[in-house]
């Protein structure tokens, strides 16, 4: 059966029909509410309840693209999560899990060695770290677009801003990000520091000159 | 590294002219638009054009570039388990159930996600606490109760118990004219004369008769009426049973002394039983009082003691119920306040029976401590260990709540 028809099937309250959206779609929804809440448990939790939500609002999906429904109400459900975090820091596991969830066997590369492995494993602890230093708002919208390859029209809708807002939340989140790789990019493995350090080459020289021009 | 921050603060110095350093780099917006196509020709000729002639921008760029390339390729995370709905999702269907489907409509200003959890959860919370709360006070109350009862069970317990004989006292010489209640005098009587045997002979044959399987107390009042003191020394062990009842309070008593009581509860028929056993005594006691001099002091204390109040009046109107079995079971009281007022002429008896009472004081106390009460401690236990397990559920209930 296709989507279309799924849903139509799930609109008429057939669970069976929902649960085969849901097997289609519970990796991108587990992975985006993963990479925004921090912990695997959270994101267990944000995306059952996504689910649920999402069958029970199914009644009013009028079309449009499913992916950007259930992508919404994850959206949704992470930002209340983190903004109650806010309100509970306590209560907050986020530096729980990340080691081993990240972990996955499975992903070795055939032509990858197990160094290699572990520094792509290092690598995505390192970006995840710098994801939880942003704001809630730019968090979401970073994974959103870069993560989970929404595009800003996407975007705005699922998080209800206008596509300047998407623009600008996203920018200020890469940016800041670039800045905290950069601060802890002593600690990346030397080969995701490669292009850097190329580019750092390639400027340096120029660097020098436009330092001297911008003193002067 | 150093070379790395001083490129960027190059970057920023060329920037910082223009935006505050807060908003990040100033050209952070356009270099991401244009990474993600999102430029309009003209902004992005612009930006070309920039980069063309500006290192640092390209450098920029790149690092950007390469930041988000990374996160693309963050690995997925995966499944901890398959997150397919039950069947019996489909009743929670009516999306406007627990969610208002409003909260994703994209107009909204700022969809809100309940996950459907919480919402059922949140009543549950409050109603466990409620209900916690109750159970609580009941069980305290039921505690306070018992251990009330049970500490004036022991002490003022002869004063009690004289309350006892006396209420009954009348009893039996009102009974006494009557033809079936010889059996009735007799228990009586045997209760009068024997400090301790008079509440278990008197409470004894009710109990006996619905509750109580020994009926050695029932066949007791016969052996004991002639041999009083005999018969004390004897009683202890009939006694047991009755001591739950002097301790236990009303509640244990009374339900045994209906006749159908034998449903066990004690509480129901207890209750009504109470009340009218109250007032017969209360007549009673006060046609003794007004006839007599000793009746008026032992009654009053007697009745202070709530809880024994009952137990006498209970055990009163059963004692004549069991006798008199053609009298009525059921309304014993009423015919025992009938006959209670005749009953100031046998005051003389009351009188012995109230010196005897004295002496009774301390021998009823060796009853009480024997006397080994359940219903009454049973359902402490129970209401305790119900308030406990609800007072976890509802922490859980919270906590759920809370997540």
């Amino acid at each position: 059966m296709d989507e279309a028809g799924l849903i139509a099937a799930a609109q008429q309250g057939k669970v069976d029909a929902f649960n085969e959206l849901v097997l289609a779609y519970q990796q991108q929804v587990y992975n985006l509410a993963y990479r925004i809440l921090g912990d695997p448990a959270s994101a267990a939790d944000a995306t059952q309840e996504t689910f649920i939500s999402a069958f029970q609002t199914i009644g009013r999906f009028r079309g449009g693209s499913f992916k950007s429904y259930l992508m919404r109400i994850v959206a949704n459900g992470c930002y209340d999560e983190l903004r109650r975090r806010k309100r509970r820091p306590a209560t907050s596991f986020e530096d729980f899990g990340d080691v081993d969830e990240d972990a996955n066997p499975a992903l070795i590369n055939g032509h990858e060695g197990p160094e290699a492995y572990a520094e792509r494993q290092e690598m995505a602890h390192v970006i995840q770290a710098g994801i939880k230093t942003l704001p809630p708002d730019q968090r979401v919208t970073l994974v959103l677009s870069d993560v989970q390859g929404l595009s800003y029209q996407e975007i705005a809708e699922a998080t209800d801003v206008s596509l300047g807002t998407v623009k600008s939340r996203l920018a200020r989140a890469r940016g800041k990000l670039r800045d905290y790789l950069r601060a802890e990019g002593e600690l990346l493995p030397a080969r995701y520091r490669l292009d850097r350090e190329a580019i750092g080459d390639r400027v340096h020289g120029d660097l020098g000159q436009e330092s001297v021009g911008t003193g002067g | 590294m150093g070379r790395l921050f001083a490129r960027q603060d190059g970057a920023r110095e060329q920037a910082d002219e223009r935006h505050p350093a807060d908003n990040g780099h100033p050209w952070d917006e356009l270099l991401s638009a244009y990474l993600d196509d999102q430029l309009s020709a003209g902004e992005r000729a612009r930006l070309e054009a920039h980069l063309a002639t500006d290192p640092h921008l390209q450098a920029e760029l790149d690092a950007l570039r390469q930041t988000v390339a990374l996160v693309r390729d963050l690995p997925p995370i995966p499944l901890p388990r398959n997150f397919i709905l039950p069947q019996t999702a489909d009743k929670l269907h009516p999306a406007d159930k627990l969610h208002p489907a409003d909260k994703l409509h994209p107009k909204t200003a700022r969809p809100q996600f309940s996950p459907s959890p919480r919402p059922r959860r949140a009543w549950a919370a409050p109603l466990l606490t409620a209900a916690t709360t109750v159970v609580s006070l009941l069980f305290g109350v039921v505690l306070a109760a018992d251990l009330w009862f049970s500490s004036v069970g022991r002490l003022p317990l002869a004063p009690a118990a004289e309350p006892l004989l006396e209420a009954e006292a009348p009893q039996p010489q009102a009974f006494a004219p009557s033809p079936g209640i010889e059996e009735a005098v007799t228990e009586t009587e045997v209760e009068a004369e024997a400090g301790k045997a008079v509440p278990a002979a008197t409470l004894l044959p009710m109990p006996t008769d619905v509750f109580y399987p020994p009926q050695p107390p029932r066949e007791a009042p016969a052996e004991a009426a002639p041999e009083v003191e005999q018969y004390a020394s004897e009683v202890p062990e009939n006694a047991e049973p009755a001591a739950p009842a002097a301790d236990g309070g009303p509640t244990e008593e009374p339900a045994p002394p209906g006749p159908p009581a034998a449903a066990g509860v004690a509480a129901t028929p207890t209750a009504p039983a109470m009340p009218e056993g109250l007032d017969a005594t209360a007549p009673g006691i006060g046609a003794g009082s007004s006839g007599e001099e000793s009746a008026p002091p032992t009654p009053a204390p007697g009745l202070p003691v709530v809880e024994e109040v009952p137990v006498v009046s209970t055990v009163p109107a059963e004692a004549p119920a069991t006798p008199a079995e053609g009298v009525g079971g059921t309304e014993p009281t009423a015919g025992w306040v009938a006959e209670a007022p005749e009953a100031p002429p046998a005051a003389v008896e009351e009188e012995e029976r109230d010196e005897a009472a004295g002496e009774r004081g301390a021998p009823e106390g060796d009853v009480v401590r024997l006397a080994p009460i359940a219903p009454w401690r049973v359902l402490e236990v129970v209401l305790g260990l119900v308030a406990l397990g609800l007072a976890l559920v509802t922490v859980w209930a919270w906590r759920a709540r809370r997540r």
